[in-house]
């Protein structure tokens, strides 16, 4: 619990730590009553597995080892243990080449569940696919996790094109503009916190990345709402306000984007911004008076 | 310490690759000790997030331990780490917990919105309206099979009570024969070596059986068909859908015996369903070199 407040700014792939204290922690453990270095050993293994999983951003597309050990930061044998555990317990599965590994079906069933029982998707439906349909775009909604952004519902249009995205995806915080439109609504310190995580997990690339979304501040600040074109995808475009619903208030992002290339700004500045603010409104209105404990 | 951890049996003989099966509802009737433990912090934290998985929404901590049957300072460790990285939501009102948004980055798009499940929605709502039937999109977890996708029919108030990523032998019901069927020899064989030892002799002789004879029905007209075997009359087709792009999956339709008779099945829902499942097998094809 003491690390907390970190886990959320400093990411896991800060922590440099090999698989030694999980091993540890297994032969220490007699049955439940591990010593709380141990058990803090253990907190800290099922951090790093959860985070392998999430690097997949709900893509089911394979990767190798190695790309997990870049992706991670983990070491090469803590990254091999970690996914012969996931394997075997049917989170993770072998790709049809037998080596890379690919998001196993283990991991279907708890998101559904959590689905079915959030009162949020179910609401936020009509409104967004009102908007869908008549702008002939994808909508989406998507809440904070970690350093990304995941999406709880999302709407197409009425000619599907195939943005590769849908309920559960991720995309990092960073690259989208849903998740910048998130970062500019949060409070001056969880604003820093989240830009130093950032800033972090991006290595070399971190200026860069930051002066992207300071960007992206600035145009949230002049207008309310920020654009971000084949960044992300490509091929693809995307105007992105920020939101807060529910009671008590939480703090979303939402989203319309395209295929295509980037519309002329003064549409995107007349009628498709002020659009998504009002079915942000209308979200937040829809929500008002729904438990957020339930979100 | 590290050598008792390394598998006993090796499996790397068999050429097509697999993963180990280690299906959950097995699982609890033999526990496989002398295979390669999973990290212990790894699966326990998985196994509180499991618990939540019946109807029940909101879980304390010692409904957590009774079901997870961990000692419960284990427990409230672990359910306050998963709650602090988002997996679960504390309510102190209620001092207990439900699963949060943060659940869904264990996989749940990459299996629920893959494109042949987006691509197969459209026309298995078709199939089920048209046919007044459950139709479902299943694939294979270790030894059992799960749906990645259902449809009921709006025609038909009867209709089966299965929901995404519910779980079923493979061995049960034509869902799993039909994915044996479209096997790889090897892998099939496989798969069966270890379903056999969670069954008895006799029902053992009688499972192959029932396997046999749906992969002759596949081979002779592409689905399999089988009544009794979800529910005394319940009636399921099932056609295999395989790509060399993911793994083979389980096109099927079910629905009363009643309705759904043999004959209907044979001129209508039968030839519909392979229908669809050529459709989007031949969209995978036409995909495949692009992506």
């Amino acid at each position: 619990m003491s690390r907390q407040p970190e886990a959320a700014a400093a990411g896991p792939a800060g922590v440099r730590r090999d698989a030694a204290p999980a091993r540890r922690a297994r032969g220490a453990g007699g049955d439940g009553s591990p010593a709380p270095s141990d058990a803090q050993a253990g907190t800290q293994t099922l951090e790093r597995a959860l985070q392998l999983l999430k690097v997949f951003h709900g893509n089911p597309s394979p990767l190798t080892h190695a790309e997990l050990v870049r992706r991670t930061g983990y070491s090469k044998a803590s990254v091999s243990r970690l996914v012969s555990t996931l394997l075997a317990l049917g989170y993770l599965d072998r790709a049809a080449d037998g080596v890379r590994v690919q998001i196993g079906v283990r991991g279907l069933r708890p998101g559904r569940q959590y689905l079915a029982n959030s009162p949020l998707p179910r609401i936020a439906r009509p409104v967004m696919q009102a908007f869908a349909d008549r702008y002939d775009m994808s909508v989406g909604l998507a809440m904070a996790d970690q350093l990304d952004m995941i999406y709880v519902q999302y709407c197409n249009g009425r000619t599907i094109a195939t943005l590769r995205l849908g309920v559960g995806r991720a995309v990092p915080m960073a690259l989208s503009a849903i998740g910048r439109a998130y970062v500019w609504a949060q409070p001056p310190e969880a604003r820093q916190r989240l830009l130093f995580g950032i800033w972090k997990r991006s290595g070399a690339h971190g200026p860069q990345v930051v002066a992207k979304m300071e960007r992206a501040f600035h145009d949230l600040d002049a207008h309310g709402y920020c654009v971000a074109a084949g960044e992300y995808q490509r091929d693809t475009f995307a105007i992105s306000v920020p939101l807060s619903v529910g009671d008590p208030p939480v703090a979303m992002g939402l989203n319309c984007s395209a295929v295509g290339p980037l519309t002329d700004r003064s549409r995107i500045r007349d009628e498709l911004a002020p659009a998504l603010v009002k079915t942000a409104r209308t979200l937040a209105r829809e929500l008002e008076d729904v438990d957020s404990t339930l979100f | 310490m590290d050598a008792a951890r390394r598998p006993v049996r090796r499996t790397k003989d068999v050429r097509i690759v697999l993963r180990a099966p280690n299906p959950p509802y097995y699982a609890s009737l033999q526990r496989p000790e002398a295979k390669q433990p999973p990290i212990r912090p790894v699966e326990r934290g998985l196994a509180v997030l499991d618990a939540f998985l019946d109807d029940t929404q909101w879980l304390a901590n010692q409904d957590l331990a009774a079901r997870t049957h961990l000692p419960k300072a284990t427990v409230s460790r672990l359910s306050q780490t998963l709650a602090s990285l988002g997996y679960l939501t504390y309510c102190p009102r209620r001092r207990k917990y439900r699963l949060a948004v943060s659940v869904l980055s264990l996989g749940y798009a990459a299996i629920a919105d893959t494109e042949v499940v987006l691509q197969a929605r459209p026309g298995m709502q078709r199939l089920a309206d048209d046919n007044g039937v459950f139709v479902a999109l299943a694939g294979r977890d270790g030894l059992d099979m799960v749906l990645f996708a259902n449809c009921h029919s709006a025609s038909n108030p009867a209709t089966v009570g299965l929901a995404v990523g519910e779980h079923m032998p493979i061995a049960a019901s034509p869902v799993g024969w039909a994915l044996l069927a479209c096997l790889h020899q090897k892998e099939r064989s496989y798969l069966m070596d270890y379903m056999r030892r969670y069954h008895p002799r006799d029902e053992w002789m009688a499972i192959r059986r029932r396997i046999t004879d749906a992969q002759a029905q596949i081979a002779e007209k592409r689905y399999c068909l089988s009544t009794g075997d979800w529910g005394p009359d319940i009636t399921v087709a099932a056609a295999p859908l395989t790509s060399r792009a993911r793994p083979p999956m389980v096109l099927l339709c079910a629905g009363q015996s009643r309705t759904l008779t043999r004959a209907r099945i044979e001129q209508k829902a039968g030839p519909q369903l392979l229908a669809l499942a050529q459709q989007l097998q031949d969209r995978e094809a036409e995909d495949e070199p692009a992506a």
